[in-house]
C-alpha cells in the first residue's frame, strides 16, 4: 500500500467536490485523457477512465464516496492491470487553513512486473496527483453546496490548553547546587569543594 | 519476510499518571522538544483516534516525514511514517497504570533492515531505551511532584512556562514574567 499526505489550501467541501467530479478529472489528474460516468447510484459511481502515462490504458473504476469525508475506488475491469484500489480520506487541517488528504493506493500489475517497480511508479503517481490536486484546488471555482461537515474557518481553531511546563529547577544542596534544566541535570559545586 | 525486519523493545516504570503520558505522546506539536533526532514537529490534522503529523529530522537525513498516528486514550499511541526514508515502520507506545502515580511504558520500534539503519546518526531514533529516557525527561517538566535526587535540598529557583507567562519562584516568592510589550 502506497500512502501520501496532501496539504491543500482549500475547504474540505471544495476538495470533495473536485474528487467526485469524475468528468473533471481530465482537468487535473496527471495523464487522464477522459473520464466518463457510466452509471451512478447513491454515493457510488461506475466510470470508465482513459489514462495515458507510460502506456495508454482504459480502466473501469467504481468510486464510492462518503460526503466530505472520504472517497474509495476500486478496479472493475482492465486489460492491463490485475487490481487497483485506493482511497482519499479528508480531514480539516489543524491550523484551520485547509484540508489534509491522506491518499492510499494499491496496484497489482500482474506477475510480469515486479512489485518494487510497481510501488515506485505508484509512489511517483500519487505524489504527482497530490501536487496537481493542490494546484487545481486553488484555481477551480467552488460550486455552491450544503456542507455536511463544517470546516474550521481560518482563525477559528480551538486554542489548546497547555499544562504548565517546568523549564528550570535549582536546589541548594550540601556543597553546591543541583540544577535541572529542560530535562538535563547538572551539579554545580562550590569553589571550595 | 521477518528476515528483513527488526524489532526493538524496552519498558520502564515512569513517575507520572497514564493520562499525562498520553497527553505528552499525543502532543505532536511538541515532539521536537524531546524525541531524539526530531528537530521540528507539527500536527497537520486530527480526527477522533487518528492524527496526521509532520516531523522534521536533523542529521543524518535532513527531511520531513509525514506520519499517521493512531491512539487509544491513556493506553496506546502508534506512529507510522507515511513518507520519507526513515528506517522505521512504526513506533508503538503502550501505557499501563502501575503503582500510584506511576505508569509502565513500553516502546516497541519496528523497521526494515536497510543500509541506512547502520548509520551511526540513526542510532538515537532506533534506541528504544533512549527514547524512553527522553520521554521521562519531558514528563519531569510537567510533573507537579518534581524532586531532584537530593530530597533534602532546598528549592532556590524554579521557572515554569504557563499560559499566563513565565512563573518564577525565587527564594520562596512567586513572580510572574510577561513578554516585553504586553
Amino acid at each position: 500500500m502506497i500512502k501520501a499526505v496532501i496539504n491543500l489550501e482549500a475547504p474540505r467541501e471544495h476538495v470533495y467536490q473536485i474528487l467526485t467530479d469524475y468528468p473533471g478529472y481530465k482537468n487535473w489528474l496527471p495523464g487522464c485523457e477522459k473520464c466518463t460516468v457510466l452509471s451512478s447510484s447513491g454515493n457510488a459511481s461506475d466510470t470508465e477512465i482513459v489514462v495515458n502515462s507510460m502506456k495508454k490504458m482504459t480502466l473501469g473504476l467504481r468510486f464510492e464516496g462518503q460526503l466530505n469525508q472520504a472517497l474509495n475506488f476500486r478496479l472493475l475491469r482492465s486489460k492491463d492491470i490485475r487490481a487497483y484500489s485506493g482511497s482519499y480520506r479528508l480531514m480539516d487541517s489543524a491550523d484551520g487553513k485547509g484540508t489534509v488528504v491522506v491518499a492510499e493506493m494499491e496496484i497489482d500489475a500482474g506477475a510480469m512486473v515486479p512489485k518494487f517497480m510497481v510501488d515506485r511508479i505508484a509512489k511517483k503517481s500519487i505524489d504527482e496527483t497530490g501536487a496537481s490536486l493542490r494546484r487545481y484546488a486553488l484555481k477551480a471555482p467552488m460550486k455552491a453546496a450544503a456542507p455536511a461537515v463544517k470546516a474550521a474557518a481560518p482563525g477559528e481553531v480551538a486554542v489548546k490548553a497547555r499544562r504548565a511546563k517546568r523549564i528550570l529547577y535549582v536546589v541548594r544542596i550540601q556543597g553546591g547546587y543541583r540544577v535541572w534544566m529542560m530535562g538535563e541535570s547538572y551539579v554545580l559545586k562550590d569553589k571550595a569543594n | 519476510m521477518a528476515l528483513f525486519r527488526f524489532t526493538k523493545k524496552c519498558s520502564a516504570a515512569l513517575r507520572g499518571e497514564a493520562s499525562l503520558l498520553y497527553e505528552i505522546l499525543t502532543d505532536y506539536d511538541s515532539y521536537f522538544e524531546w524525541m531524539p533526532l526530531v528537530s521540528e514537529s507539527k500536527l497537520l490534522a486530527k480526527e477522533g483516534d487518528l492524527a496526521i503529523a509532520e516531523f522534521g529530522f536533523s542529521n543524518p537525513f535532513k527531511e520531513k516525514v509525514a506520519v499517521e498516528c493512531i491512539h487509544t486514550k491513556n493506553k496506546m499511541v502508534l506512529i507510522r511514517p507515511i513518507s520519507g526514508r526513515l528506517p522505521v515502520t512504526q513506533f508503538e507506545w503502550t501505557i499501563e497504570p502501575a503503582a500510584e502515580g506511576h505508569a509502565s511504558v513500553t516502546l516497541q520500534i519496528e523497521g526494515k533492515v536497510n543500509w541506512s539503519r547502520f548509520l551511526p546518526g540513526f542510532r538515537p531514533i532506533l534506541n528504544a531505551a533512549g527514547c524512553l529516557k527522553s520521554l521521562d525527561s519531558q514528563l519531569a517538566a510537567f510533573s507537579s511532584e518534581f524532586v531532584l535526587e537530593d530530597k533534602d535540598g532546598q528549592r532556590v529557583l524554579e521557572l515554569m512556562e504557563t499560559e499566563q507567562g513565565l512563573v518564577c519562584w525565587f527564594r520562596g516568592k512567586k513572580y510572574l514574567m510577561k513578554p516585553e510589550g504586553n
